[in-house]
């Protein structure tokens, strides 16, 4: 009675990518599978991180050539931010695998996990823009770095097309059905982030040569500030799932439904909680009055009154 | 009455079905270090709204009540086992709600009577707050910048371990119902935010020492060095504070022993990065060209080894891992015994994660056949698993 999940990749293939010596080929070989065989947010997603490293990669040589280091370090921040996609990305593919005897409950969760990370990183970028903002506003000369504005458009650039892909998930507060819907919301969320703040940047520039003193200043406050109520309802949904929660979606009428039964004494260790979007798992300890040939009637019962509210994966005891 | 006081903060179910766990709660009696200190601020048990209110009278034990059929409280569960002492949560006034206000000024009446970690943390964080406060008025009247990002730097890291305060005030809240299982988790959430924190220090050092090369001169600012050595100092009083907790690999027994070693983590990794910046200026002034590059890349490789355990273990218990500590051919004897009695004949859906270190949760599916009486059936299962460590087991018992 094991559900099984319709999967994509063999679980080999996975042990086969572990244990091989030559991981830069099965690296390689896996991003081929997923260009063959994943979804179109997967394949975008891909198309997206390749994106951001041809760039870095340009813009690195470049400022090393030049001696610039701006660009340089543009460049890195660039690459710690397609790391995290990538990150996304093998969570993607990575949550597809059947479930076994060590994750008893599948992989499913570690779309909310990724999702979680992403969100954690975005509040770490919101929080270091606005030290940005503080010491442009400290420095009261701007050393202002014209060839920036050239890779901060190029990046925006790059982040809009980025949006555009994923644009069914570019909203705030977003209701998420699937387990998937966090991740891809938080890569959008990412996306969406970076090209707030590379807009910024242009618009930081542009104020400064109309005249404006502390543009800088506010700009990266702006930018810092949006990115923070961005992400905060994600980071609040996916650590609500990390924690436990029980979802919003139980009345406890349906436990005095239970408990107004003839045949039932008592309810208790009431247990719910997400495992993922979607997926609520219970469980419930049921005494029954009389003997146990009512039993499977009560439980019948109760697994009905569940399922009406969505809650399929319920473990009732009967003592 | 010695013994109804520790009663009355007993978690709410006094007569658990379950007549093979042998733990009813009695335990905390002898928890002595903290039955006197909690009991005249909280008197209010929180039960389920729902449930008329019992009395507050503390001198009348608990466990006079026996659950009836008439007054039904629909069993909104918390924990057996406590394990130092349970504070009553001020109920909130809509039951079904979660308010974060309320939650935060619980957890601050909390802070006050906390325990011995958690008041060393206070002093860690209080420390840090109070040396990046004088670095930023320094640096922003003498007008050094390194300064004063070396303060943002450091109230960054503070949030940090302010946060992982706050998880382990609240981590003693009782279960509602909003969070079924308690509030043990934010523990381990903690320490993993903790972990991801020290993973993007350990990049970001890199990057610098990546700078560092290609920039040919040192740009270097003596007056950090100041700095860097204050740093060090507040940051190996709090390795001094968290010595139990100073290995990388480190077995967890109880929850709260992710968070403290993710506290520990945190302030061991930031001593390194300090002796690494004191370390480079002194080679840089003996001559050594490109020190600065050494000693960041190996600050950077460092942090990353130190935090990569914890990362990986927080990471597992947050994906509902199965128990690592349990092997699954422990797992799959059981599961064979369970098989072999002849009165069961199949047995699905195997189930096991750990909330938090310590605290193993399973469910497991039996087809039974119809005419045993399943109460020996299932006292055999709980006791198989409850050798296993296993404690809180949800058996459902389907019959053929």
């Amino acid at each position: 009675m094991e559900k099984n999940k319709s999967m994509k990749y063999s679980d080999s293939f996975f042990d086969q990518v572990k244990e091989g010596k030559f991981w830069v080929l099965d690296m390689v070989l896996l991003a081929f599978r997923i260009m063959r065989t994943g979804n179109w947010q997967m394949k975008s997603l891909f198309f997206m991180i390749s994106l951001n490293a041809a760039c870095s990669t340009i813009e690195f040589a470049i400022g090393l050539f030049t001696g610039r280091i701006g660009l340089v370090s543009d460049a890195f921040h660039l690459t710690f931010g397609s790391g995290l996609l990538t990150f996304s990305l093998f969570a993607m593919a990575a949550s597809q695998r059947k479930p076994d005897h060590v994750y008893t409950y599948g992989f499913q969760r570690l779309h909310v996990l990724s999702a979680f990370t992403n969100s954690l990183f975005l509040l770490f970028m919101s929080f270091s823009l606005t030290v940005e903002a503080l010491h442009a506003f400290i420095e009261d000369e701007s050393e202002h770095k014209h060839y920036l504005v050239a890779s901060a458009v190029t990046n925006l650039m790059v982040n809009l097309i980025g949006v555009w892909f994923f644009r069914n998930y570019a909203r705030i507060n977003l209701v998420y059905k699937k387990a998937e819907d966090m991740n891809y919301h938080s890569v959008c969320l990412h996306v969406l982030a970076d090209s707030i703040r590379s807009a910024g940047l242009i618009s930081a520039y542009w104020f400064q040569s109309l005249g404006i003193n502390n543009a800088e200043v506010l700009c990266m406050g702006l930018v810092s500030g949006a990115v923070f109520m961005l992400v905060m309802p994600l980071f609040k949904a996916s650590a609500g799932v990390l924690l436990q929660m029980a979802p919003p979606n139980i009345p406890s009428s349906a436990l005095t439904k239970i408990t107004s039964r003839k045949d039932v004494a008592q309810v208790s260790e009431a247990r719910f909680w997400e495992l993922v979007p979607g997926h609520v798992v219970g469980s419930l300890l049921l005494k029954a009055k009389q003997e146990m040939d009512e039993g499977p009637i009560v439980e019948y019962y109760v697994h009905g009154l569940y399922r009406d509210l969505g809650i399929h994966d319920l473990t009732v005891q009967t003592d | 009455m010695e013994k109804s006081k520790s009663f009355e903060f007993y978690s709410q179910d006094p007569d658990s079905p379950h007549p093979w766990s042998a733990d009813f709660g009695f335990t905390n009696a002898s928890d002595r270090r903290y039955a006197f200190s909690r009991q005249q601020s909280f008197k209010q048990p929180m039960r389920d709204p729902q449930t008329p209110n019992f009395s507050n009278d503390s001198t009348k034990p608990f466990l006079s009540r026996n659950v009836s059929s008439i007054d039904i409280p629909p069993g909104f569960y918390a924990f057996d086992h406590v394990k130092e002492g349970v504070f009553e949560a001020k109920g909130p006034a809509a039951a079904d709600k979660f308010s974060v206000l309320d939650f935060v000024l619980w957890v601050f009446r909390v802070m006050r009577t906390g325990n011995r970690q958690m008041k060393r943390l206070l002093i860690m964080i209080s420390l840090n707050v109070a040396y990046s406060t004088a670095e930023l008025a320094i640096g922003l009247f003498t007008g050094r910048v390194g300064l004063v990002s070396d303060a943002f730097h450091l109230t960054f890291g503070c949030g940090l371990l302010t946060f992982s305060l706050f998880a382990v005030a609240a981590s003693r809240r009782k279960p509602d119902s909003v969070y079924t299982y308690g509030y043990q988790r934010l523990e381990v959430l903690s320490a993993f935010t903790n972990a991801l924190f020290l993973l993007f220090l350990s990049f970001s050092l890199a990057v610098e020492a990546l700078h560092a090369f290609i920039q040919d001169e040192s740009e270097h600012k003596h007056y950090l060095i100041v700095s860097a050595v204050a740093n060090l100092l507040v940051n190996l009083l709090g390795v001094w504070f968290f010595r139990n907790y100073a290995r990388i690999n480190l077995t967890y027994r109880k929850p709260e022993d992710m968070n403290y070693h993710s506290v520990c983590l945190h302030v061991l990794a930031d001593s390194i990065r300090s002796a690494g910046l004191i370390l480079a200026s002194w080679f840089l002034s003996l001559g050594v060209n490109n020190a600065e590059v050494l000693c960041l890349g190996l600050v950077s490789v460092a942090v990353f080894m130190l935090v990569m355990p914890l990362f990986k273990a927080t990471g597992g218990i947050l994906l509902q891992m199965a128990p690592p500590n349990i092997s699954s051919s422990a797992l799959g004897k059981c599961r064979r015994q369970i098989v072999s009695r002849e009165d069961v004949t199949e047995v699905s859906q195997t189930r096991f994660w750990e909330l938090v270190p310590g605290h193993v949760v399973g469910s497991l599916s039996l087809q039974v056949k119809k005419e045993m009486d399943n109460r020996h059936t299932l006292g055999y299962v709980h006791g198989l698993y409850h050798d296993l460590g296993i404690h809180d087991l949800t058996v459902q018992t389907d019959y053929v």
